[in-house]
């Protein structure tokens, strides 16, 4: 799983948009979208396209988006006032009415503020931000219960997201 | 004005977010002072806690998760203070790897810092984002130095944070002299954007406030001190051994404070750039001295605000010094080095520089190798008291000629102007008033 790094490279053009799993690894259900990417990667077809983030910072996301300089789906524990476990599916245009508070961040400048710097500086191929509403952000490894009963759901729903689409192509 | 006049009640209160929690609370009236507060509300990390029964390899990589901006430099310091409690020796290569990453790091969070979190402040904008709007050249550059730099602790450490590649005694997978000669070519090809930072700098309006206190920094007889060296205090004009940093950091509380505060030769201390500049500013590289006249830094520098053109310098510094080191290391070649080390019991201590200042940690290990106890004294806890104290001056010095709005920006200024681990949440802080 070479894509399955902090330092990813250029996922291969042909295969779809590239599914980038955010978070970190010691605050509860923030590990929710590596677990889900990471996951996904296992599928048939979506190894290819999986890339992780860990404890990405505003500045590596905005890189990220504008040397790839192509369309992502954005994986990631968003407070989007739902039930704990609960996941939404939204273009970045919205995020920021929805985000109220992205995935934990190093010194305040996380997801909302990575994508809008890449939009600022010329960014714009379509961003869709699959968003699960996390129960519990405390110190710690692993996922909470809520979070792990609700996987095997929240899995088959990001395959479902990101399975090829006719209304996610990038203009012509 | 009369400061009669001025009744302010400024109240910046929290966002809560895992970096933790910061709070300035300003009262006056009446023509005084009444109350300035930095309050600190951040929970325990407990880290010290949870290495107790660890094996001495596993600490290192374990503290690195108490920062996500400082992994390198706590993972620094945990390893030169296990590999002390061993009895470990270092060789030179090894020596000048760790180095290489520690200054990598210092390129990643300066970066960040400089361009993210403090021009905004001075150029009078909000946050990165308009800025990314109104200059978005100045964006574009401090996105391709921070990418310079993640992928130049990438090169070392493995990957861009909480590095795995490093260990004790050595390296475990050593970087090859192809990813090191491209390396060295981006780091040449950088000096045109570090040249331009240097200019956006020059623009920037620092607020002309000092207050002496002391400086506090590693301290080495070779080099400018930022993987060891002794502890340096600027009022006596002298170092300490770092195994006795409990006579420095003096620990103690205060009610308003999660944190503990720490006090030396006077009330408070000052860590980070501004203080090593101050004490160490004869060992920077040639450039970076350049750099500092050209930014109007002269030592001793006692405006804290200058903490941040101090960073830039420096940036210029570790640029520089990086050149320098990845060229030794392509003359030298890299040999794959035994790693393997008996275990005993014993204590060790261990300090490095990391971009907010000076780190300590201790761990003492039983006879087994599991660790009994650890301790970790960050450069933020060892600041805050300064800023408090700055506040304290700063206050009464400046409410004549400040509105309200002016005073809360310039205190929101000065505590970030110290790059606290805590800046996330203050940066986003939403200021309430309640006259």
């Amino acid at each position: 799983m070479s894509n399955l790094s902090i330092s990813p490279a250029v996922p291969d053009a042909g295969a779809g948009p590239p599914i980038v799993g955010l978070g970190t690894r010691h605050s509860g259900d923030d590990e929710i979208g590596l677990a889900l990417v990471s996951a996904l990667s296992r599928s048939p077809g979506f190894h290819p396209r999986c890339v992780l983030l860990e404890s990405a910072d505003a500045a590596t996301v905005a890189t990220m988006l504008l040397e790839w300089d192509r369309a992502v789906v954005l994986v990631d524990a968003a407070d989007m006032r739902l039930a704990p476990g609960e996941s939404r599916c939204f273009s970045d245009h919205e995020a920021s009415v929805l985000i109220r508070t992205s995935s934990v961040s190093t010194h305040g400048l996380g997801l909302a503020e990575g994508l809008g710097i890449a939009r600022a500086l010329g960014f714009d191929h379509p961003v869709r931000i699959f968003g699960v509403q996390p129960f519990d952000l405390s110190p710690g490894r692993g996922l909470s219960r809520v979070m792990e009963d609700r996987f095997p759901l929240l899995l088959e729903a990001l395959r479902r997201e990101c399975a090829p689409d006719p209304l996610f192509q990038e203009p012509e | 004005m009369d400061l009669r006049q001025k009744t302010y009640n400024i109240d910046v209160k929290h966002v809560t977010r895992v970096e933790g929690h910061g709070r300035i609370i300003v009262s006056t009236g009446e023509g005084a002072v009444k109350e300035v507060k930095l309050s600190i509300t951040e929970a325990n990390r407990f880290f010290e806690s949870f290495v107790k029964g660890m094996r001495p390899a596993e600490i290192p990589w374990i503290v690195s998760r108490i920062c996500g901006i400082c992994c390198v430099g706590h993972q620094m310091t945990a390893t030169k203070a296990v590999e002390a409690a061993m009895g470990i020796q270092v060789s030179p290569q090894t020596v000048l790897l760790r180095k290489l990453l520690t200054e990598s790091q210092f390129l990643q969070s300066h970066v960040l810092h400089v361009y993210f979190l403090a021009v905004p402040d001075f150029l009078g904008v909000k946050s990165v984002l308009p800025l990314a709007r109104t200059h978005p050249e100045v964006v574009k550059r401090a996105l391709r130095l921070k990418k310079l730099a993640n992928d130049y602790t990438s090169v070392f450490g493995g990957r861009t944070l909480h590095p795995m590649a490093n260990t004790l005694k050595g390296w475990r997978k050593l970087p090859s002299l192809d990813e090191i000669a491209a390396l060295r070519k981006r780091v040449e090809d950088a000096i045109p954007d570090i040249q331009e930072t240097l200019k956006v700098a020059k623009t920037l309006k620092i607020p002309p406030y000092e207050r002496e206190t002391e400086y506090v920094s590693l301290k080495h007889p070779d080099e400018y001190a930022l993987y060891d060296g002794d502890v340096y205090s600027s009022d006596t004009k002298s170092s300490v051994p770092v195994d006795r940093y409990l006579e420095v950091t003096n620990e103690f509380t205060v009610a308003h404070s999660t944190t503990k505060w720490s006090k030396w030769h006077r009330e408070s201390y000052f860590v980070g750039a501004l203080a090593r500049v101050n004490n160490n500013f004869d060992q920077l590289v040639p450039e970076a001295k350049q750099a500092a006249e050209d930014l109007g830094l002269r030592v001793p520098c006692y405006n804290p605000y200058m903490n941040n053109v101090a960073q830039i310098v420096e940036v210029v510094h570790c640029a520089y010094n990086s050149a320098r080191m990845l060229d030794e290391v392509l003359g030298s070649g890299l040999k794959e080095e035994d790693v393997s080390y008996e275990v005993k019991a014993g204590r060790g201590v261990a300090s490095c520089e990391v971009p907010r200042g000076i780190l300590f940690h201790d761990y003492t290990f039983d006879e087994n190798g599991r660790c009994v106890a650890g301790n970790a004294v960050i450069p933020t806890s060892q600041n805050i008291n300064n800023v408090e104290q700055d506040m304290k001056a700063f206050v009464p010095r400046m409410l004549p000629s400040m509105s309200k709005e002016e005073l809360t920006l310039h205190m929101e200024m000065l505590l970030r102007a110290y790059d606290p681990c805590i800046s996330c949440s203050v940066h986003m802080l939403d200021v309430e008033f309640v006259d």
